[in-house]
C-alpha cells in the first residue's frame, strides 16, 4: 500500500514539476493591442534582444482588472498597449510606474504633453465606426454622421460597441460622448443608443469584425482597427462623428512590483525603437500613429487632420474615480436597461 | 513492502507503519523547504527548511518534536490501543501546530508543510485504527484523513471564501455589496421604466390570482391544504410571470435554465426511448451523435450557430436570404445549449428507460389499461426521479455555461457573464462573490429539493445492471416521429460541427468561401503551444482525479466512519456547484498568502482534479456496487490488508470503469471553460479560453481552426477508449458472469 | 507426497466467545453469547435466518467487531485483531472466488500475501487441489467451473492457509439438492481427516445434523441449546429446539409420579428432573402409533397423504392437532374422517416444562 501512496504522491509531485518558474531571460507582458501585433512582437523581440517573450492578450479594461487582482503578486512585468485611461488608473493606484526611457525625447511632444508623466505613449488612434454600407443599403438607411445618429430607432439591432468594463475602446467612446455632451445628456444618449445595440463586445476591435461580417451595420471601434478590416477584404467603410470624436494614446507601463525589472526595462526600451514600432504596421495589422516621431507612419493610418478630434482630457478621464464611476454608471443604467 | 503498513499481530513489537510515517514526517519537515518565493513552486530555498527555521521558531521545533515523538512511539513496546491513542495526540498537536505556523507566516508554502501535514494525517489515521476509534485499518484510516484534507482545502475552503467575500469587504462585515448587487437592475428588474405598464403590479396580481384560484379549487379538500397549496401556486405563478415579464441576469439565467432544462430533458427522454425501444436502424447513430457535444466545449455550438444562423449565416442568409439577428440573443443561446446538453439528459435517462421493466407495462395492459394510462400510471412515476435528475444536471450546466451567452448573448446579462465581467472586467471580487452565492444558493436548493424528492420516491435504483428486462417496441407512429426528431437533430449537429470545420479552412465565412490553410497555419506557434499545455495539464489532472474519485467512492460505499456522508456530499458538491462559482472560489482562496497558487499550472491542475473527481466517484461507486462484497472479505481472510485488497482485487475488477473515468476526466478537463477562465496565466493558457479569445477578438478563422483541432483530438481519444474498453469488457463480461 | 506432509495439521485449538453482543443500530443481532467450541471438532451454528448465527461467525472471523464481549482463539483474546491477523479462513456462501484470477492464483493468493516462496506455493497449491479432488483445473478461471467445483476451490483456498480455525458460511446453499448431499459428505470427510476446528453456519437442520460433531442452535440472537445432533433431536431443551430440529408435536399435558396425561390419554413415562405439574409433551411424528382402537389418545383423521416411504396423517385430538408419519402399514392408508387412537412410544417422547404454548414454534 505504501507503493500506492507513493504513486499518488509521485503523480502529485510530477504535477508540481510542470510549473515553470519565471527564469531570467524572459519578459512576461500583458498585451492589449490586437493579436497579430502581439504575435509579431513575440517573433521579433527575442531576435533583437535574446530575451524570451510571453504574453496574454487582454483588452485594456481586463488588463487593469488583472493588475488589480495581482497587486501583491504580479505575474506580469510590462503592460504593452491598450487605451491610455486604464494606464493612468493603474499608475494612480500604484500598480504601474512611470519610467524615463532613453527614447523619451524622440516621442511626439503632443502625446507626451497630453499624457503627463503617467505612462509612456506608444501610439495614437482615432475613435470612429466601421460601417457596412451594403447592409445599410438593404435596409435603406443612411450612413450615420454624428453620435446622436446612432440613437436613431431605425438602426435598431444594427449597432455594436465594446463593453467599457472590459474594453478601453468602449470607455474611450463613453468618455468622448461625456466630454461632448456633458454627463447627464451623454447618458441619456447612451440609453437611447442602447435600444439599437445588438451586442456589447469584449474587445475594442470586435465591433469592426462584426460589421465586416455583416452581423451589425455600425460598429464603434478605433478607425485603425476598421482600416485593418478593410485591408483584410471586408466590404466596409469607416467614418467618425462629424460633431467630434475622441482618440486614444496607447500606453506602455512598467508593472511596479515586478521582480523582473531589468528585463522589463529592456523590453520597454526596445518597444519604443522605430524598428519595433514599425512592426505594428508591417506585421501587426495595426495602423495607429506610432509615438516615436522617427518611426514612419503607415501609409494607410488614419490621420488626425482628417477628422474632427476633440481635446480629450486624459488626466480627468483617466482618474480612478471618474473612470470607475462612469463605467459603473454605464453598467447600472445603460447596459441593464431593457430594450 | 506491503507488510510495512500491516498492524503487527504481536502486541508491543515496534509498529512499522508509525515508524515509517513518523520518520518521513520528521525528515520531510526538517529537510524540505517550508516556503517559496512567489509563484515559483519548485524553488528550493535552503533558508526555509525546518532545520534552518527551528532556531528562530519554537513552533517549528514543536512540529519537529512531534515527528520525532512518533518515531519513539513506534519503537517503544506498548499495547496497540494505548500506542494508537498517543499517536492521535501527537499527530493532532503536530498538524495543528504546522497549520498554525503556516497561517501565521503567511508566505507561500512549499513541499515541507505538504509532507508534514499529510504525514501527520497518516499518523493520525494509523492512531485511529490502532486505538480502535475507527474500525478500519491504518491504510484506510490514512486515506480517509488525506481525502478529508483535500476536500476541505480544495472544495470547501474555496466555497467558503466565496461566501465570505460576499459580506466581508476590505476586512469589514457589511451587507452593502450584497444589497447593492441584488438591487441592481442588471441583476433583476421587473418594472421596465420604458413601458407604460407596471410589470411589478402585473406580477403581483397574477400571483394573487393564481393563489386564489388554487385556493378555491382545493377548498373542498380542506382549508389547510387549500391555504398551503394556494400559497405555493401563487408563488410559482408570480415567479413565472416575473420570468416572462422581467429583465436582468437572474431572470435571463433562470428562464434559460428552465427552458433548456425542460427541452433538453424532453429530447433526452425521447432519445432514450429511441435507443432502447426503436426498431429502426437509425438508433445505432445515437451513440456517436450524443457523445459529440459532450466531448467538445459547449460554446463550439454557439460559434457554429453564428456561422449557420447569424445575420450572414449560411442557412439564414446564404440559403434563405434572411438578414436576421434573432439568433443573436437568448433564443440563440437556448438553441445552442439545448443541442449541447440534450446528450447529458440522454445519458442519464438511458439507464432509467433500460431499467423500466416491460413486465410492469405488460401487467398493466393485461389489467386493461390503455397505453396512455400506462404511461401516466406506470412509466411516468418510474421515470420521474430520472427526469428530475436529468433536468437538474442540465439546468446546472446551463447556469454555469458562459461561453454561449458571451458569444451569442447579444449583450444580455446572464449570471455567469456578470460574474465574468465582475472579475475579468472590473476585478470586483465582492460583487462576483455575491453573484456566486446566488448561483450557489440556487443550485444547492434545487439539489437538496431533488435529493429529498428522490430520497422519498425513488422506485428504480439504477444499479448499472439491467434487470434482464426485455425491451418493448415503441408503437410504430411514435417510433417514426421520434426518429424524425432525432434525424433532424443529428443533421443539425452535423452541419453545425461541419461549419466549424469548414470555417477553419475557408478564408472568410460568409464572404469568401475559398479554401485556405492560413488559419490552421496561423495556429503555430501559439495555438499549438496552448493546445499542448492543455493536453499536458489535463493528462496530469486525470490520474489523481480518477484515483481520488475512486478512493472516495470506495470509502463511502465500503467503510463506516463518522462524517462519511458529509465527505460524500462535499465531494459531490464540486460537481453540483456551477464551475463559475468554483472558479471565483479558487481565485479568491488561492490568490495570496500561504496558499498562493494563482498564475501557476498547479491551480489549473487542482481545479481539474477536484472539478472532475465526482466523475471518478460516480463510476467508482457504480463499479464497486457490482462487486460482491465477500470477494474483499475473502481477501482479508487470506491475510491481505485493505491496501492489498484494493490493489489486487478491487482495482483489477473495476478496471474498465477506472479507464472510462480516466478518459472522461481528461476530456472534461480539455473542454472545461467556466471554472478555469479565471485561472489561466501567460504560461498556462488553455485551448478553450484561447478559442473564446480568438472569437472575441475577432479571429474567427483561428478560433474555428483551434476548435476543430480540439474536436478531432477528442473524437480520437474517445474512439481509442472504446477500442480498448471493448477488449477489456469482453474479459470483464466473462469474469462478471459468475457473480 | 502425502496429504499429511503438505497440509500438516496445525495443533487444533478451541474457540471461545465470552458475553459477545452485537448491535446494528437498534437491532440486537447477537445478545450476550458465551460459548466454547471444542478443538478439532466441527461445530454448526444453526438457526432460522436473522437468528444471529452469521453475525457470530463473522465476529469470530473478525469481519464484524462485537459491541461488547470478547473472542478467543486458542486461548488468545483476538477481539482487537483485524480479520487478516487471526489465522482464520472462511468459505463463503458465494464462494467469493476472485473472477480475474485463475484457480491456481486464487488458491495461491493468501500464500503470496504471506510471502511464501514460489516453489513452495506451487507445491502446496497442487497438493491442496489434489486434496479437494480438482488436480487439473489450475489454469482455468472460476467462471469456467461448475458450482460444485467452485465450491471445492473455495475450500482449497481456505485450507491451503493452514488456518487455526476454518469457517463455513452456508457454503452449500447455492448448490442443487443432490450435489449438496455429496459435497457435505466430502466436507465432513476432509474435516475429520485434517482435524481442523471448524465452524459451520447453516439454516438447514438436516445439513447440520448430518455434518456436525456439535450443533449450536440459535434463536433471536441467543443460544438455545448446544449438543450433539442426537441430543438435540432426542432431548431438546426448549420448545424452539424441539420444533426446529426435525418435526415435533408439542402437546399440553400433565406430569406426576411417572404418569403423563394428555387429554384423556394417560400413559406411564418417567423422566428425570421434571417436577409434577403441567408440561409440554413433545412427540416425534414418526414414533406415534396409529391404532383403530385401544386406550390411546382419541382423534379423527383430517388429512392423509401417501408419501411413498411414509404415510402422513394430520389428526385432530382433544389435545390439539397431531402430525403422524407412519411407516407403510399392512392395513394401507386410513381414510379421512376415520376415528383412531394414538399411542406414544418412549423413543420419541420428551417432556418440556410449561404448558403447550410453543415458544418460537412458528419457525420450521
Amino acid at each position: 500500500m505504501r507503493r500506492m501512496l507513493l504513486l499518488v504522491l509521485a503523480v502529485i509531485v510530477a504535477s508540481l514539476g510542470v510549473v515553470t518558474a519565471a527564469p531570467a531571460g524572459k519578459v512576461t507582458v500583458l498585451c492589449s493591442p490586437n493579436l497579430a501585433w502581439c504575435d509579431a512582437v513575440k517573433a521579433e523581440f527575442p531576435k533583437a534582444t535574446g530575451l524570451a517573450f510571453e504574453y496574454v492578450r487582454l483588452s485594456s479594461g481586463e488588463a487593469l482588472a488583472r493588475l488589480r487582482a495581482e497587486r501583491q503578486n504580479p505575474s506580469f512585468d510590462v503592460w504593452f498597449g491598450g487605451t491610455g485611461d486604464p494606464h493612468i488608473v493603474a499608475s494612480e493606484e500604484g500598480l504601474t510606474e512611470f519610467v524615463q526611457l532613453k527614447a523619451w525625447n524622440d516621442l511626439r511632444p503632443e502625446l507626451r504633453e497630453a499624457v503627463g508623466r503617467k505612462y509612456i505613449p506608444l501610439y495614437a488612434g482615432i475613435l470612429g465606426w466601421a460601417v457596412n454600407e451594403k447592409l445599410l443599403k438593404e435596409k435603406g438607411l443612411p450612413v450615420p454622421q454624428t453620435w446622436t445618429d446612432l440613437a436613431d430607432p431605425r438602426y435598431k439591432g444594427l449597432v455594436a460597441y465594446p463593453n467599457p468594463n472590459t474594453s478601453g475602446t468602449g470607455y474611450t467612446m463613453i468618455a468622448t460622448i461625456v466630454q461632448i455632451y456633458g454627463e447627464a445628456q451623454a447618458f441619456d444618449l447612451l440609453k437611447r443608443i442602447h435600444r439599437n445595440v445588438a451586442q456589447y463586445t469584449r474587445s475594442g476591435a470586435a465591433p469592426g469584425e462584426l460589421t465586416g461580417r455583416g452581423e451589425v451595420a455600425i460598429g464603434v471601434t478605433f478607425i485603425h482597427d476598421a482600416v485593418d478590416q478593410v485591408l483584410k477584404g471586408f466590404p466596409i467603410t469607416y467614418n467618425a462623428a462629424r460633431n467630434g470624436t475622441g482618440y486614444e494614446i496607447g500606453g506602455l507601463s512598467l508593472v511596479k512590483a515586478t521582480p523582473n525589472r531589468q528585463n522589463a526595462l529592456a523590453f520597454m526600451e526596445w518597444a519604443l525603437t522605430p524598428a519595433a514600432q514599425s512592426l505594428a504596421g508591417s506585421q501587426g495589422q495595426s495602423y495607429q500613429i506610432p509615438s516615436n516621431s522617427k518611426t514612419p507612419v503607415p501609409s494607410v493610418a488614419p490621420r488626425f487632420q482628417d477628422f474632427k478630434v476633440i481635446k480629450y482630457d486624459f488626466a480627468k478621464y483617466g482618474s480612478v474615480d471618474i473612470r470607475d464611476g462612469l463605467v459603473r454608471r454605464w453598467t447600472r443604467e445603460v447596459e441593464t436597461l431593457p430594450k | 513492502m506491503a507488510s510495512v503498513l500491516t498492524v503487527p499481530a504481536v502486541r508491543g513489537a515496534p509498529n512499522v507503519t508509525l515508524l515509517w510515517w513518523g520518520g518521513g514526517t520528521f525528515a520531510g519537515s526538517l529537510l524540505l523547504p517550508w516556503h517559496r518565493p512567489g509563484r515559483d513552486i519548485f524553488a528550493f530555498v535552503p533558508g526555509t527548511t525546518g532545520l534552518a527555521l527551528a532556531p528562530s521558531s519554537p513552533v517549528m521545533v514543536a512540529v519537529l518534536v512531534a515527528g520525532l515523538a512518533t518515531v519513539l512511539l513506534a519503537l517503544l513496546p506498548r499495547p496497540d490501543a494505548s500506542r494508537g491513542r498517543l499517536a492521535i495526540v501527537v499527530a493532532g498537536i503536530g498538524s495543528i501546530l504546522a497549520t498554525g505556523y503556516l497561517v501565521a507566516a503567511g508566505r507561500p508554502l512549499s513541499a515541507g508543510p505538504v509532507v508534514a501535514i499529510l504525514g501527520f494525517m497518516s499518523i493520525l489515521g494509523t492512531g485511529l485504527a490502532l486505538s480502535g476509534v475507527l474500525r478500519v485499518d491504518a491504510f484506510l484510516g490514512g486515506c480517509i484523513l488525506w481525502v478529508s484534507v483535500f476536500v476541505l482545502a480544495f472544495i470547501l475552503y474555496p466555497l467558503w471564501t466565496v461566501l465570505q467575500a460576499s459580506v466581508f469587504v476590505k476586512g469589514r462585515l457589511t451587507l452593502a455589496v450584497v444589497v447593492d448587487t441584488l438591487t441592481s437592475p442588471g441583476f433583476l428588474l421587473i418594472n421596465n421604466p420604458g413601458t407604460p405598464r407596471n410589470e411589478t403590479a402585473i406580477v403581483l396580481w397574477f400571483g394573487g390570482f393564481v393563489a386564489v384560484l388554487a385556493f378555491a379549487m382545493l377548498l373542498r379538500r380542506g382549508i389547510r391544504r387549500a391555504v398551503v397549496v394556494g400559497l405555493e401556486a401563487g408563488v410559482v405563478g408570480g415567479i413565472l410571470a416575473a420570468l416572462y415579464l422581467g429583465y436582468g441576469a437572474l431572470r435571463n439565467s433562470v428562464l434559460l435554465a428552465v427552458v433548456v432544462g425542460t427541452c433538453a430533458t424532453a429530447i433526452g427522454f425521447a432519445f432514450a426511448l429511441l435507443a432502447e425501444r426503436s426498431q429502426l436502424r437509425t438508433r445505432r447513430l445515437l451513440g456517436p451523435f450524443s457523445i459529440l457535444p459532450i466531448i467538445t466545449p459547449p460554446f463550439v455550438l454557439g460559434l457554429a450557430m453564428i456561422y449557420m444562423f447569424g445575420r450572414r449565416g449560411f442557412v439564414t442568409y446564404g440559403l434563405f436570404g434572411l438578414s436576421t439577428g434573432i439568433f443573436f440573443g437568448p433564443i440563440g443561446v437556448a438553441v445552442a445549449q439545448i443541442l449541447a446538453f440534450a446528450p447529458i439528459a440522454y445519458l442519464v435517462l438511458e439507464g432509467i428507460v433500460q431499467a423500466l421493466d416491460a413486465a410492469l407495462e405488460e401487467a398493466a395492459e393485461t389489467l386493461g389499461a390503455s397505453p396512455w394510462y400506462v404511461l401516466r400510471t406506470v412509466i411516468w412515476p418510474l421515470a420521474r426521479p430520472g427526469l428530475a435528475n436529468a433536468f437538474l444536471l442540465v439546468a446546472i450546466e446551463s447556469l454555469a455555461d458562459f461561453g454561449n451567452p458571451i458569444i451569442l448573448g447579444g449583450g444580455k446579462g446572464f449570471l455567469a457573464t456578470e460574474v465574468f465581467y465582475a472579475i475579468i472586467g472590473r476585478f470586483n471580487p465582492n460583487e462576483a462573490a455575491v453573484y456566486g452565492v446566488v448561483l450557489l444558493v440556487m443550485t444547492l436548493s434545487i439539489f437538496l429539493i431533488q435529493r429529498y424528492w428522490l430520497g422519498r420516491r425513488s422506485y428504480v435504483t439504477v444499479t448499472g445492471k439491467p434487470s434482464g428486462a426485455r425491451s418493448r417496441a415503441l408503437p410504430k407512429p411514435l417510433d417514426y416521429v421520434v426518429t424524425g426528431v432525432f434525424v433532424f437533430w443529428a443533421l443539425l449537429t452535423l452541419s453545425l460541427y461541419g461549419s466549424v470545420f469548414m470555417g477553419s479552412v475557408v478564408k472568410l465565412w460568409g464572404f469568401d468561401y475559398s479554401f485556405t490553410l492560413a488559419h490552421l497555419r496561423s495556429l503555430s506557434p501559439q495555438g499549438w503551444n496552448v493546445f499542448w499545455t492543455t493536453t499536458k495539464l489535463s493528462a496530469y489532472a486525470a490520474v489523481p482525479s480518477t484515483l481520488l474519485g475512486f478512493l472516495i467512492g470506495y470509502l463511502v460505499t465500503r467503510t463506516q466512519f463518522p462524517g462519511r456522508s458529509a465527505l460524500e456530499f462535499s465531494s459531490m458538491l464540486s460537481f453540483a456547484v456551477p464551475g463559475t462559482v468554483m472558479g471565483i472560489g479558487y481565485i479568491l482562496a488561492f490568490n495570496q498568502g500561504t496558499l498562493l497558487l494563482t498564475g501557476t499550472s498547479v491551480i489549473l491542475i487542482l481545479a481539474f482534479v477536484f472539478r472532475n473527481m465526482p466523475v471518478g466517484i460516480r463510476s467508482g461507486v457504480a463499479a464497486i456496487h457490482q462487486i460482491d462484497r465477500s470477494l474483499e472479505e475473502a481477501s482479508t481472510m487470506l491475510r491481505a490488508n485493505s491496501a492489498l485488497t484494493l490493489r489486487r482485487i478491487v482495482m483489477p475488477l473495476v478496471r474498465p470503469a477506472l479507464l472510462s473515468g480516466l478518459v472522461f476526466s481528461f476530456v472534461r478537463a480539455m473542454t472545461a471553460v467556466s471554472q478555469v477562465i479565471f485561472l489561466i496565466s501567460p504560461q498556462h493558457n488553455l485551448a478553450t479560453t484561447q478559442i473564446l479569445s480568438y472569437v472575441e477578438y475577432g479571429s474567427h478563422g483561428r478560433g474555428a481552426a483551434l476548435a476543430s483541432l480540439l474536436t478531432v483530438f477528442m473524437i480520437l481519444v474517445i474512439m481509442a477508449l472504446y477500442a480498448v474498453n471493448r477488449r477489456l469488457d469482453m474479459r470483464a463480461a466473462r469474469e462478471a458472469s459468475i457473480s | 507426497m502425502t496429504i499429511a506432509q503438505t497440509i500438516e495439521r496445525p495443533p487444533a485449538v478451541p474457540v471461545g466467545l465470552e458475553g459477545v453482543t452485537k448491535r446494528f443500530g437498534l437491532v440486537l443481532a447477537v445478545d450476550d453469547v458465551t460459548l466454547t467450541l471444542e478443538a478439532g471438532k466441527l461445530t454448526t451454528l444453526l438457526g432460522p435466518s436473522g437468528c444471529g448465527k452469521t453475525t457470530t461467525l463473522r465476529m469470530i472471523a473478525g469481519l464484524e467487531h462485537p459491541t461488547r464481549g470478547r473472542v478467543f482463539i486458542g486461548g488468545e483474546d483476538v477481539t482487537p485483531l483485524p480479520a487478516s491477523n487471526r489465522s482464520v479462513t472462511m468459505v463463503f456462501q458465494s464462494y467469493a472466488l476472485f473472477p480475474h484470477l485463475t484457480v491456481f492464483e486464487n488458491v495461491a493468493y493468501g500464500l503470496r500475501i504471506t510471502k511464501v516462496p514460489g516453489p513452495q506455493i506451487r507445491e502446496q497449491v497442487a497438493a491442496v487441489l489434489d486434496l479437494v479432488g480438482l488436480p487439473q483445473v489450475g489454469d482455468r478461471y472460476p467462471a469456467q467451473l461448475s458450482g460444485g467445483q467452485q465450491q471445492r476451490v473455495a475450500l482449497a483456498r481456505a485450507l491451503v492457509m493452514k488456518p487455526k480455525v476454518l469457517l463455513f458460511d452456508e457454503p452449500l446453499s447455492n448448490l442443487d439438492a443432490k450435489l449438496r448431499k455429496r459435497v457435505r459428505g466430502e466436507i465432513r470427510d476432509l474435516q475429520q481427516r485434517l482435524g481442523i476446528t471448524s465452524i459451520y453456519v447453516t439454516h438447514d437442520q438436516a445439513e447440520a445434523l448430518a455434518l456436525s460433531d456439535v450443533v449450536v442452535v440459535m434463536n433471536q440472537g441467543r443460544v438455545e441449546q448446544i449438543g450433539s445432533p442426537f441430543e438435540l433431536y432426542r432431548t431438546p431443551a426448549t420448545h424452539f429446539v424441539a420444533d426446529f430440529i426435525g418435526e415435533a408435536n408439542l402437546l399440553p399435558g400433565r406430569y406426576g409420579d411417572g404418569i403423563v396425561t394428555v387429554g384423556p390419554y394417560t400413559f406411564s413415562f418417567r423422566q428425570e428432573g421434571v417436577s409434577s405439574g403441567p408440561v409440554t409433551v413433545m412427540v416425534r411424528p414418526e414414533t406415534v402409533q396409529v391404532e383403530t382402537d385401544g386406550d390411546g389418545l382419541p382423534g379423527r383423521i383430517r388429512t392423509a397423504f401417501f408419501m411413498g416411504t411414509t404415510i402422513d396423517y394430520l389428526i385432530d385430538t382433544q389435545a390439539g392437532e397431531v402430525s403422524v408419519s407412519e411407516a407403510p402399514h399392512a392395513r394401507g392408508v386410513l381414510s379421512v374422517g376415520a376415528d383412531v387412537r394414538l399411542r406414544f412410544t418412549e423413543a420419541g417422547l420428551y417432556l418440556l416444562p410449561g404448558d403447550g404454548e410453543t415458544r418460537g414454534g412458528s419457525a420450521s
